[in-house]
């Protein structure tokens, strides 16, 4: 990469979008004018409601003649800075009085017995309730301290037996950091995210969309020079921006605080030089952040031939970093070294332990760093697998074909790439959602169930969109020595995926953990009915949606080793946990190597047989097949019958020809 | 000096029953083009004249066979180098509508890797070849249909290349305009540059080219200079020509 060539293009890229309206309305004119005016204008209209409440007149009626004292009451509210009164207005029906809103509450008394009748669903009658309370509890008071004056008591000494009062220990800084801590994470986030959307989509499927890619194209650049520029141009714009949200929001906290200062009188304690070092490693992490987000939104954007597809994948990428962002809202989500590898989520976390002034420098660390990391992977990976010339000149047709109307589709062919990630994005969801509610109510058959989502949708999908079934699904037929080579590669990716599980499992102790009370919920059911949840069910059901559907649309798009490992990626997050991420990978892309070669989905159902058959009469009968990886002697056992079975199984399958490099 | 040395593009297509089939827009095509020529890319629509100039202006890359690329003697290998030497021009390689001709021209001169005083003097000689000196200042986006196209040109101008690609330059322009870039293109061969240029105007390829290719469904289907077509075919001009090579195949 030549650094005059990307500060010559990071120029021009800033250089644009700043010209362009759309960016500076988003980037100045929001932030700078819209977010304190919408304060002010709520805080107004927030203090004018409060005002009419405190001040108000409210209409009630009563179905008995008050006493002067209570009269009193009513009429005058003593004793508070709140200035509302009640006018007894009289009425022949109460209920249907107050139904008809002509009057906010009514008392009816039965001996000494005071009930309020108002209407939760209307404003105006709650608070009357609420005030009528005051009054009958300073009637009560009243009445209480006259009798006791009567039986010739000290009325004080006898309803205050004790005193007792608060003296908050925090100190100032430290309730406006907790307080700061609530919102200005999922600002920062939000800020950052607003920013660099528009210059991530304008900078890229915008070039494309204005024909300036073309020109583009004619220059002595590389991709990766391309790529890397954009990045940093999105950056910048996306900091800025975050800036000057930041700057904005910061004059009007400085405002609230010292509103509170003067209503309160907290914080005349308060030390804002605490404030400096949280600052610093906020900028820090709103840098990492900028980093991460542009990356992420630049993998999204650059892929997308026009804005409004853009914009339609970009949409599903908000919520989910809107929804992470939402953690720092909840109580006691704490950040551990876990969390703190999870994107947005741990920059949110981080900044509000910091603002409650929390610092572990090992977290801030593994934050700080994890995002920088993502995003340099992000961006390396883009510019690996951006091909221009796919993107400018590459065949038209929507990558989504499931939205359109069933009767203008047209038979035959492999589905499209954006139907694979909804078809695996639906399936996941409706596991989660339909299988657990199913899991819930009918237990066993209720996860069988799941199975049924994993390949009902695949099948729906390639039904409604009229795709070839044969080919979708590789259903073609297999010669027995596929078959045979085809177990032994299943017996040798068992071996070491096995192996690497028990690595995985001393690393990592408490998705270990879960790995077991999983197992042992499984070792509930009866051997047959595991051996069909969990052998069966899935070799049929995940390889049709992940071997076949998935793999077969990925094929006709990429090249198919990047087929292969990005379905296989989705397999392996598919299962939901850390420690069996790597396996299921390494298995799965097996699985897709023997889809390819053999052209055929049954061998990689034969393997996924034998892998999950072996782990579940493991789990009934411990070291019956795999010995278990905690001696040396059966660590190099595993990995001998390992490396052999997959040698084998691999040189065999290397002697079958090659189904195409593409599908179709 | 620039050759085509078995140039083959193919692409995927969308059949009936959503089958896909690949074709060859680009089918084996062998070009030369020397410095001092006016190189035409004659043929019908979908005769593969946009894939073949986008492959030897390295916008798109070949499925099989090279550009080769030589420049005092030298052979240039990679892209990058290439493109170089290379002043691509097509109805959709547009230009940022929100800099002016300035910028623009010092951006791409600096992607060239040009040093910044010979930018100034490039923009400054440009400006007064093409007449662009009024709105040379002026954003794009509102320039005139032939001031914008003046600019397209000018980019292409900024590196003082030795071979010229361009795509069907004078498509939809006005007589002004398309003479001002057809004067360009003789000025330029004259200069002793390589000129390449596609064109469905037979009867300017006619008068300006030295050297004809025909294409039809990815093939060259006859080539040499106008006058050796004319006698070969036995026609009177170049669109007799064409209507009798299409009319055979």
């Amino acid at each position: 990469m030549r650094s005059g060539v990307i500060k010559s293009l990071y120029r021009k890229e800033i250089l644009d979008v700043l010209r362009d309206k759309r960016t500076v309305l988003m980037m100045v004119i929001v932030p700078l004018i819209l977010y304190p005016l919408i304060f002010v204008v709520s805080l107004t209209v927030m203090s004018n409601i409060s005002t009419s409440i405190t001040t108000a007149e409210y209409k009630v009626a009563l179905d008995f003649t008050p006493d002067d004292e209570l009269l009193e009451l009513l009429k005058n509210d003593t004793g508070s800075k709140n200035s509302w009164t009640f006018a007894i207005v009289p009425v022949h029906n109460m209920k249907e009085a107050l139904a008809a809103e002509e009057i906010d509450a009514y008392i009816e008394k039965d001996d000494a017995s005071y009930t309020i009748h108002y209407l939760s669903s209307v404003n105006n009658s709650g608070y009357a309730a609420d005030y009528l309370t005051t009054v009958l509890d300073r009637y009560k008071d009243s009445l209480v301290k006259r009798r006791l004056a009567e039986e010739g008591l000290d009325a004080y000494a006898v309803l205050t037996p004790i005193k007792y009062g608060y003296s908050d220990e925090a100190k100032g800084e430290e309730t406006a950091g907790n307080l700061l801590g609530m919102i200005l994470p999922f600002m920062l986030v939000v800020s950052l995210l607003m920013g660099t959307m528009y210059p991530a989509i304008d900078t890229t499927s915008g070039e494309r969309e204005r024909g300036t890619l073309e020109t583009l194209l004619t220059l002595p650049i590389s991709n990766r020079e391309l790529i890397v520029s954009k990045f940093l141009a999105v950056a910048t714009i996306g900091l800025a921006s975050a800036a000057l949200n930041i700057l904005s929001m910061a004059f009007v906290g400085v405002y609230m605080y010292k509103m509170m200062l003067k209503t309160t009188g907290m914080g005349s304690s308060a030390s804002l030089v605490r404030f400096i070092p949280v600052i610093f490693v906020c900028i820090l992490c709103v840098l990492a952040f900028a980093i991460f987000i542009s990356a992420l939104t630049m993998c999204v954007t650059a892929f997308a031939k026009s804005y409004k597809e853009a914009n339609n994948l970009i949409t599903p990428m908000m919520i989910t970093v809107m929804f992470l962002s939402f953690l720092s809202f909840l109580p006691n989500v704490s950040l551990n070294s876990g969390v703190a590898l999870v994107p947005v989520a741990n920059v949110c976390l981080l900044v509000k332990e910091l603002l409650a002034f929390k610092y572990d420098l090992l977290i801030i660390f593994i934050v700080l760093a994890s995002n920088v990391v993502y995003g340099v992977l992000a961006v390396m990976f883009l510019s690996k697998i951006y091909d221009s010339e796919s993107i400018l000149f590459g065949e038209e047709g929507a990558s989504v074909q499931i939205f359109e109307r069933r009767r203008d589709m047209k038979k035959g062919g492999v589905p499209a790439v954006g139907d694979a990630w909804l078809v695996a994005l639906i399936t996941v969801i409706a596991v989660i959602y339909l299988g657990g509610a199913m899991q819930l109510k009918y237990g066993y058959i209720g996860l069988l169930s799941q199975q049924f989502i994993i390949i009902g949708v695949p099948l729906l999908a390639a039904w409604y969109t009229k795709k070839d079934m044969k080919m979708t699904f590789s259903l073609n037929p297999v010669a027995l020595k596929q078959l045979i080579a085809a177990a032994l590669m299943g017996l040798g990716g068992t071996c070491l995926a096995s192996l690497l599980g028990d690595i995985l499992s001393k690393l990592m102790v408490k998705s270990a953990e879960s790995l077991n009370s999983l197992n042992e919920q499984i070792s509930d059911f009866g051997f047959v009915e595991a051996f069909v949840l969990i052998v069966v069910a899935p070799a049929v059901c995940e390889e049709f949606l992940f071997r076949g559907y998935i793999l077969t649309a990925f094929r006709g798009k990429y090249r198919v080793i990047n087929a292969i490992l990005v379905s296989s990626a989705i397999f392996g997050l598919y299962h939901m946990s850390l420690i069996r991420f790597f396996g299921t990978f390494v298995l799965g892309v097996l699985n897709c190597y023997v889809v390819v070669k053999t052209g055929s989905i049954f061998p990689a159902m034969l393997m996924h047989f034998l892998n999950n058959g072996i782990g579940v009469i493991q789990l009934y009968v411990p070291g019956m097949v795999l010995p278990s990886g905690d001696s040396l002697s059966n660590v190099l056992l595993l990995l001998g019958i390992g490396i052999i079975g997959l040698g084998a199984g691999g040189l065999m399958m290397g002697t079958f020809r090659e189904i195409g490099k593409k599908v179709g | 000096m620039l050759i085509a040395d078995n140039l083959y593009k193919s692409f995927v297509k969308n059949e009936e029953h959503g089958k896909k089939t690949r074709f060859n827009a680009v089918n084996g095509i062998d070009i030369a083009a020397d410095a001092g020529e006016i190189v035409g890319i004659l043929g019908p629509n979908g005769a593969g004249k946009t894939t073949l100039l986008r492959m030897l202006g390295g916008l798109m890359k070949p499925t099989s066979g090279n550009v080769v690329i030589t420049s005092e003697g030298k052979r240039l290998s990679s892209p990058e180098e290439q493109k170089k030497h290379i002043g691509y021009l097509s109805g959709n390689t547009r230009l940022y509508g929100r800099l002016s001709v300035r910028e623009l021209l010092t951006v791409i001169g600096e992607l060239y890797e040009l040093p910044k005083s010979l930018i100034e003097k490039r923009i400054g000689k440009i400006s007064r070849l093409l007449d662009m000196e009024s709105f040379i200042d002026n954003r794009i986006e509102r320039l005139s249909t032939g001031q914008t196209q003046r600019a397209s040109i000018s980019r292409c101008l900024i590196h003082d290349p030795e071979i010229y690609i361009f795509d069907e330059p004078t498509l939809g322009l006005d007589i002004l305009s398309s003479q001002a870039i057809v004067d360009f293109m003789k000025n330029e061969r004259d200069a002793g540059k390589t000129v390449l240029y596609s064109t469905h105007y037979l009867e300017e390829a006619e008068y300006l080219c030295d050297k004809v290719f025909l294409l039809d469904k990815g093939n060259v289907v006859s080539a040499g200079s106008v006058e050796e077509l004319l006698k070969l075919h036995g026609a009177a001009n170049l669109r007799e020509v064409f209507k009798k090579i299409m009319g055979d195949v």
